[in-house]
């Protein structure tokens, strides 16, 4: 019974990851645009 | 009596070793947690703690946990072995056949070592250094130590009445974690509250490097508790690792499923969940069990974090979601999957047919909560009258690192 429960459970989550959304794009330009203003400063 | 077996000592002496590493591990958890000002003041809560209760444990710690019990009442134990009068290279049959009296010291001394450390992590960030100091001591003594009679102690009442803890559910993680939640509530929230200044993890890879220490010690944690080196520290050993893993992936799973990210930081703390879960329950149940704890404890810690989110109490890094619920839910899932066919000299949980053993877990869990909560709020009034228990506004806003230890973590130059 544990092993019937751990199977679906393990299952259910490995499924979710493709439903799941990928990170927020707005996330992703801001760390891309924040990336050369130190390097800006220090030259 | 039994002769020593060198192969149970060599492991029991290299799982002292692992658990060791936990401590310093956990500091590196912590520190990654907190703001880069106060990295080396909690770093140093951990290193500190691995110093001051290796030397109250040998004076009399391990005398009060396991010394032969006090008038008989299972309280606590006498201080006949205190300075380890006694404790010598012979085994000590009421503990462990097999093993030196002093090995299976100083593996239980890690535990009394780690325990007080995970409180630490509820006050981060504004708890004056020598008031830390003064807490640990009193803490260790007058919780822990009680606490461990109690549940592994010969003569122990929780021992008696056959409640099972096999690594420390009960007597580590629920004291630890209850008691960071009356400390971070009578301590007060960090000033961050009121200037609304961001907190955020100042470094997510030591954060993992914490954690990765802390699961690789975690294995010395369990299966070490096993006290020989046969199956049943095997089956301890996969438990531990099986669980940690799953919580981890179920953790992540719903931190991105609420969040919209797999978060990193999530990860780990569901790691440490599982591993926590996993801690009283790794030497009586299946594999498969520890996969299904490692799936529920997530879900309730997680639950546990959102709650804490709303009640009025900063504990800091969340020890009493992971690790007071955490322990909890170990604890009644031991209850609830305990088998003899793992552990032949334990008991059957309820899905074994044994509804007996879970109302014997939910006795333990109860005195654990009551005794760690009441305990630590005395300490604390106690701690207070002597020396404050939070830094001043002035030296919290400057970090606790310069203001406590007149250092700082990371040189500019």
């Amino acid at each position: 019974m544990e092993i019937i429960v751990s199977l679906i459970a393990f299952f259910a989550l490995i499924v979710s990851w493709f439903v799941l959304p990928a990170a927020p794009r707005q996330a992703k330009e801001v760390h891309v645009r924040a990336a050369p203003e130190p390097l800006a400063t220090a030259a | 009596m039994e002769k020593i077996s060198a192969g149970d000592t060599a492991w029991v002496l290299a799982s002292a070793a692992l658990v060791m590493l936990m401590t310093p591990g956990l500091g590196f958890f912590y520190g990654g947690l907190v703001r880069r000002k106060n990295v080396l003041s909690t770093v140093m809560h951990s290193f500190f703690i691995l110093c001051l209760i290796s030397v109250q444990w040998v004076l009399w710690g391990y005398s009060l946990a396991f010394g032969p019990d006090w008038k008989g009442l299972g309280i606590i134990g006498d201080l006949s072995w205190i300075g380890l009068n006694g404790v010598g290279t012979k085994p000590n049959p009421d503990y462990s056949a097999t093993i030196p009296h002093q090995a299976y010291m100083v593996f239980q001394l890690m535990f009394a070592v780690i325990t007080p450390a995970l409180i630490s992590g509820a006050f981060a960030e504004r708890k004056r250094f020598k008031a830390f100091v003064l807490f640990s001591l009193l803490w260790a003594t007058f919780v822990y130590d009680p606490l461990a009679h109690w549940v592994w102690g010969h003569g122990g009442w929780l021992n008696k009445l056959g409640a099972l803890d096999f690594a420390g559910g009960t007597v580590v993680h629920i004291s630890s974690g209850v008691s960071a939640l009356v400390a971070a509530w009578v301590l007060g929230k960090r000033i961050t509250h009121k200037t609304g200044e961001e907190v955020e993890p100042h470094d997510i890879p030591m954060v993992v490097l914490g954690c990765a220490l802390l699961w690789f010690g975690w294995f010395g944690f369990n299966a070490g508790s096993a006290l020989a080196a046969n199956g049943l520290a095997v089956s301890a050993f996969v438990n531990t690792n099986t669980a940690a893993a799953m919580a981890a992936l179920t953790w992540l799973t719903i931190s991105w499923a609420h969040k919209g990210v797999p978060s990193v930081v999530g990860a780990t703390a569901g790691a440490v969940a599982g591993l926590v879960a996993i801690t009283p329950a790794a030497g009586y149940v299946t594999p498969g069990a520890s996969i299904l704890i490692g799936l529920i404890v997530s879900l309730v810690c997680y639950g546990a974090v959102m709650l804490r989110d709303k009640m009025n109490v900063d504990d800091a890094l969340d020890v009493w979601a992971v690790h007071g619920v955490g322990g909890t839910v170990g604890a009644l899932a031991t209850g609830l999957f305990a088998t003899v066919a793992i552990n032949a000299g334990a008991a059957n949980g309820f899905f074994y047919g044994n509804p007996a053993q879970l109302k014997v877990q939910a006795i333990a869990v109860s005195a654990a909560w009551i005794f760690s909560g009441a305990m630590t709020f005395v300490i604390l009034k106690v701690v207070n009258v002597i020396v404050p228990l939070r830094v001043t506004e002035r030296e919290e806003a400057m970090g606790l690192d310069l203001s406590q230890h007149s250092e700082i973590a990371y040189s500019p130059s």
